[in-house]
């Protein structure tokens, strides 16, 4: 009666391992209790988090996309490591959107918490936001070569 | 008939000047009328005259404060928010007082506040509540104002897309004192200020009691800041005072009683740390006095990061603390002299009160959890235990710069 009780165990276990290691991917952000990797500011606001995911299958969290990239390039984790960038689609806070497949919006008329003023959002909606909020649009490899030359 | 007519003319003009060309000094908003909103008194104001705004509730469209005024609110004299500011200020010298600002819908696209001073100097808002509002009191590029004895209490315990109560942005010279501010994002916030002045009670907010980020020259004295999700922070910022402050019961992994980032040539001067996850933090910080504060019942006491340079601490006093000072590396640059910890173990044989042998605040045990958090479980351990005795003995991997050569038997604070 144990052995048949043991094995489905094993096998329910040896399931959730195989869940658990499943390709490194983003999560969701524990809002008010997760720090920023790179400010150490506490995020809070939905619209501007964002992640990075390591070959590891690690996550670092973000406030703001300017975190994110300074992070990604000047961080503790060297660019052969790095899986995948994320950053909030500004429209739907929550949703997080690969990096390189957004647009971003410097904008004077919404303020992010590490003044990085960038909006993320898909390549699609670039100018819609842009019309409506004004400001100068940026792809992910722009962001990137001003992280690594600032201003 | 023009005889007739001539009187009749300048009698009107004379009772019609005094209230369209000069108003009135003194303008009554009563809900029985005859003046039933604020927004008509305001057209009828001579400047630098009042507005009385008498018990009732008022639900207006956004009020656009233009003339240097003052508005005050009798007790029970309440403003209802909605899709929009209840108040706009763009006039200099405009003082509101006893007023009731009530609600307020959050937004994505704005930074929605119940009062907003725009480009403004000589502004005052006192003695005033503010509550459920998505961000309270917002000063925009304004100079010389005053924060005072204000109320707010926002809604933010239920809600993460909570504003911050009292929020400067590109201003100099402003008082915010004696104000109560609970349950926002952070309580205080300024960003880009010069030469503030804040002296408060702010507790229970979902980020920060108090955030500075990149502004100087300001002071901050005798506050209590308490329970809020990380304490305070204190940004890329320089030639800051921080004195007498309490700094409490913030206990969270990301949270800090005090939290220093790029802070240069700065004072930290008798402020208490109680109760915090870890009391006082500090990267990338250079050149900051922190002298007779009490570090007591701590997780960390306190924490620099090898990165901060040139940092004196002298005259503290580290009491009840599960870990007097921690730090990322072996090497450090940051001076301890003359602080009391009561985890010293030395002797006074001369009985100058100070120490006859060297303490070293940083434990074996605390440089592994630094970089292998999950071995906190081993705090109480024996073996612990012994690797700290080992160690304080014959220190070989905690900094060797990082030591009090003179510390007191007594405790100063």
């Amino acid at each position: 009666m144990t052995r048949p009780l043991l094995r489905r165990h094993a096998a329910a276990l040896l399931g959730a391992a195989a869940l658990a290691c499943g390709s490194p991917g983003p999560v969701p952000i524990a809002l008010g209790e997760t720090a920023c990797d790179h400010c150490h500011m506490t995020i809070v606001d939905q619209r501007f988090a964002a992640e990075l995911v390591t070959r590891t299958g690690k996550v670092y969290a973000f406030d703001d996309a300017g975190c994110l990239a300074t992070f990604a390039v000047s961080g503790p984790v060297g660019p052969e490591q790095i899986h995948s960038a994320w950053v909030t689609d500004f429209r739907l806070p929550g949703t997080l959107i690969p990096a390189q497949d957004a647009i971003f919006l410097r904008t004077d008329s919404i303020r992010t918490p590490m003044s990085s003023n960038l909006l993320a959002v898909p390549r699609a909606a670039g100018d819609s936001l842009q019309a409506a909020l004004g400001g100068a649009l940026l792809d992910w490899a722009q962001v990137l070569a001003e992280a690594r030359e600032p201003a | 008939m023009m005889r007739f007519l001539r009187p009749c003319l300048v009698a009107g003009l004379l009772l019609a000047a005094p209230t369209v060309a000069t108003g009135q000094a003194l303008v009554v908003v009563d809900p029985a009328g005859p003046v039933r909103t604020l927004t008509e008194a305001l057209t009828r104001v001579t400047p630098g005259g009042q507005i009385t705004v008498k018990a009732g509730t008022y639900t207006e469209p956004v009020i656009r404060v233009a003339v240097p005024v003052t508005i005050v609110g009798e007790p029970g004299a309440v403003f209802i928010g909605g899709e929009h500011q209840i108040l706009v200020v763009s006039a200099d010298d405009v003082t509101l007082r006893g007023l009731t600002l009530r609600g307020g819908a959050s937004s994505f696209m704005e930074d929605r506040a119940a009062v907003l001073f725009d480009s403004v100097a000589n502004c005052v808002i006192e003695d005033s509540r503010l509550e459920g509002t998505f961000f309270a009191i917002y000063l925009s590029r304004s100079r010389g104002c005053r924060v005072s004895r204000n109320v707010v209490r926002g809604a933010a315990e239920v809600e993460m897309t909570a504003g911050n109560a009292i929020h400067l942005f590109h201003s100099t010279d402003v008082t915010i004192d004696g104000n109560r501010v609970t349950g926002h994002r952070d309580g205080i916030y300024l960003e880009f200020v010069e030469h503030a002045r804040v002296n408060n009670e702010s507790t229970d907010n979902l980020r920060y009691g108090l955030h500075f980020m990149f502004s100087h020259e300001c002071e901050y004295r005798d506050n209590r800041f308490e329970r809020n999700g990380a304490g305070v922070a204190v940004m890329y910022t320089r030639n800051m005072t921080m004195e007498g402050n309490t700094f409490a019961d913030n206990w969270g992994p990301a949270s800090y009683g005090l939290l220093l980032k790029e802070i240069r040539d700065s004072r930290i001067l008798r402020n208490t740390f109680r109760q915090n996850s870890v009391g006082l933090y500090m990267e990338g910080s250079a050149r900051n006095e922190v002298t007779g504060n009490v570090f007591q019942a701590n997780g960390w006491a306190v924490r620099v990061l090898a990165n901060a340079e040139g940092n004196v601490f002298t005259g503290n006093s580290f009491r009840q603390n599960s870990f007097d000072v921690t730090t990322n590396s072996s090497r450090n640059v940051s001076t301890f002299r003359g602080n009391y910890w009561d985890h010293y173990e030395g002797y006074d044989l001369d009985r100058d009160g100070v120490g006859d042998v060297p303490y070293h605040p940083v434990r074996l045990f605390s440089l592994l959890v630094a970089q292998h958090e999950p071995a906190l479980i081993l705090l109480r351990s024996f073996f612990v235990e012994l690797l700290d005795a080992a160690e304080r003995v014959m220190p070989v991997l905690t900094p060797a710069m990082l030591v009090d050569d003179r510390p007191l038997m007594e405790s100063p604070a």
